[in-house]
């Protein structure tokens, strides 16, 4: 192994393994450091299906997904390292490396950040036998092959709920019900009717659960809905309970370094390169946002690897920034700015979740901008403007908040901020 | 019957109601409304994703080659669970050819050494 590489990448997920890649078919020299035992990230606890229509042409396995980037790596140029942990990264891209005791130093002339993705902390994190995290039933039932419980109450409607939920059915347990404290559920609608419905579970809306029943373990839960006729309380009896409060991502190394950030989400500032607000500094996959499409991902990881690549290769540009503002109107919530600044009211409704880049390099033509709505919108209209001049408008006749809707606008001669507007 | 389209956000409530011998499907926007609806109606299939043993202890995870019917699903997991198969096991290997008469195979979909 060598100490000096044109590219590092940190967390050998599918975002990092894109990442490497791109980075490689730019002929780059790739290091890409993985802190488990093998490639894969969260890919390698998600045994069922779904994923590569879009990259591979077939519907694939989270596990054959990432063996197929595995594939890949391992037919190209990209050096890897397994069970090694990255303890610092420095200003001056020296990048501290812990494997099995043995501490040594990596030097790369730009890093790309793919560390995905942690489970959000919840409330119910007490003393009490049976209660899991959505990821944690997920590794110990795929990974270690290990049954969890009988009678299984979910808290939370997203994709990992749901798929955890199922795989509880397929291993002999009972499903009581999924509790959802919104009015509507935050998985797309294919696991809902795959997971949920094709098993005859009861998805409570507008729910929560207010205490928990058994001293040392898990013996039932009391749940209380709103209705229109004040609250409903009802007692499941039950020895599991799966919380799934969504995932948040986890960039703590360049987080040290005081990379911009926006602050009411904690996002960090990027540009269309991916690369954060110290120069050769990129950030990725699940790290940046949470995304909820491997294909997205994937593409993710690309546009960050092909870039850390060129910035290695010749210092780009980092001059003629202009920021992505969201005008203040009562549908958007926030969007994210130069310089931290948000210049964005909230009010009543939200509409937009987030949207990325921040920052655009008009040395560029054309820049793609994603952002995710917070529920479903019909009929939706999308403006963005430069100043008062309107240079991107598109209608949608549904947009659903799982998937990242991209919009490509052409920025040649654009001179003023952008503005993201959408009404519905 | 009432059935959810999947095939994008707008999630439309499909009705597929069988007139004189013909499939009616109603409530889509858009074609492949028609598709999901009338494929959800005659015979819905899944594919089915699960851990298959490995002789002397252990798993690999599996799935279908391709969908099953539906009504099969529990019966498929079960002759799955009381199957094994020696290692080493390479990704794509057939686990169990034919499986219940489904024309779908089980295949390993992953690596174990």
């Amino acid at each position: 192994m060598k100490k000096e590489y044109d590219v590092a990448v940190i967390g050998g997920g599918p975002a990092g393994m894109a990442s490497a890649l791109a980075a490689d078919r730019e002929g780059a020299s790739v290091i890409l450091l993985e802190k488990d035992k093998a490639l894969g990230g969260r890919l390698n606890q998600c045994i069922h299906n779904g994923y590569g229509q879009s990259i591979f042409n077939k519907d694939l396995t989270g596990t054959e997904y990432a063996n197929k980037l595995i594939e890949l790596i391992n037919n190209s140029c990209v050096e890897y390292l397994l069970n090694t942990e990255v303890t610092e990264i420095s200003l001056d891209k020296k990048i501290s490396c812990i494997n099995f005791g043995k501490r040594f130093q990596i030097n790369a002339k730009s890093i790309v950040l793919s560390t995905g993705c942690r489970e959000k902390a919840f409330d119910y994190l007490i003393d009490k036998k049976g209660i899991y995290t959505a990821g944690q039933a997920q590794r110990i039932i795929n990974l270690e092959g290990k049954k969890i419980g009988e009678n299984a109450v979910v808290l939370g409607s997203d994709d990992l709920a749901l798929i955890v939920a199922r795989r509880l059915i397929y291993e002999g347990a009972k499903v009581l019900c999924v509790v959802e404290p919104a009015p509507y559920p935050s998985a797309s609608i294919k696991n809902i009717s795959y997971c949920l419905s094709d098993y005859g579970i009861p998805l409570c809306l507008n729910s929560h659960i207010q205490s928990i029943e058994g001293e040392e373990k898990v013996e039932g839960v009391h749940i209380v809905t709103d209705t229109k006729n004040g609250q409903k309380k009802e007692f499941i009896p039950c020895d599991t309970l799966i919380v799934s409060m969504g995932l948040q991502p986890q960039y703590e190394l360049l987080d040290k370094l005081n990379i911009e950030k926006e602050n009411l989400t904690n996002t960090a500032v990027i540009d269309q390169k991916r690369q954060t607000s110290i120069e050769g500094f990129f950030l990725t996959g699940d790290a940046l946002i949470i995304h909820s499409s491997i294909a997205d991902i994937t593409f993710e990881g690309e546009v960050a690897g092909k870039n850390a690549a060129l910035y290695a290769k010749e210092q780009s540009e980092s001059k003629n920034s202009i920021s992505v503002e969201v005008e203040s109107s009562d549908l958007i919530e926030y969007a994210l700015s130069h310089n931290n600044i948000i210049s964005v009211k909230v009010k009543s409704s939200n509409l937009i979740e987030y949207a990325l880049p921040q920052r655009i390099n008009t040395l560029d033509h054309k820049v793609k901008i994603y952002f995710r709505v917070k529920k479903t919108l019909r009929d939706a209209r999308l403006d963005i403007f430069s100043q008062d001049e309107l240079i991107y408008a598109k209608k949608f006749v549904v947009i659903s908040p799982e998937e990242l809707v991209e919009a490509e606008v052409n920025i040649q001669g654009v001179k003023g901020n952008l503005t993201i507007s959408m009404e519905a | 019957m009432e059935i959810v389209c999947i095939m994008c956000g707008a999630a439309c409530a499909l009705e597929v109601k069988e007139k004189k011998g013909l499939l009616e499907v109603k409530g889509n926007i858009c074609r492949r409304g028609e598709v999901y609806g009338r494929k959800e109606y005659i015979n819905p299939q899944r594919t089915v994703t699960t851990l298959f043993p490995i002789k002397g202890g252990g798993f690999v995870p599996c799935k279908t080659s391709l969908p099953v019917d539906k009504e099969l699903i529990f019966d498929v997991l079960k002759a799955i669970k009381s199957s094994s198969a020696p290692k080493p096991i390479k990704a794509g290997k057939v686990l169990i050819k034919n499986i219940l008469g489904t024309n779908a195979d089980i295949v390993a979909t992953s690596n174990v050494y």
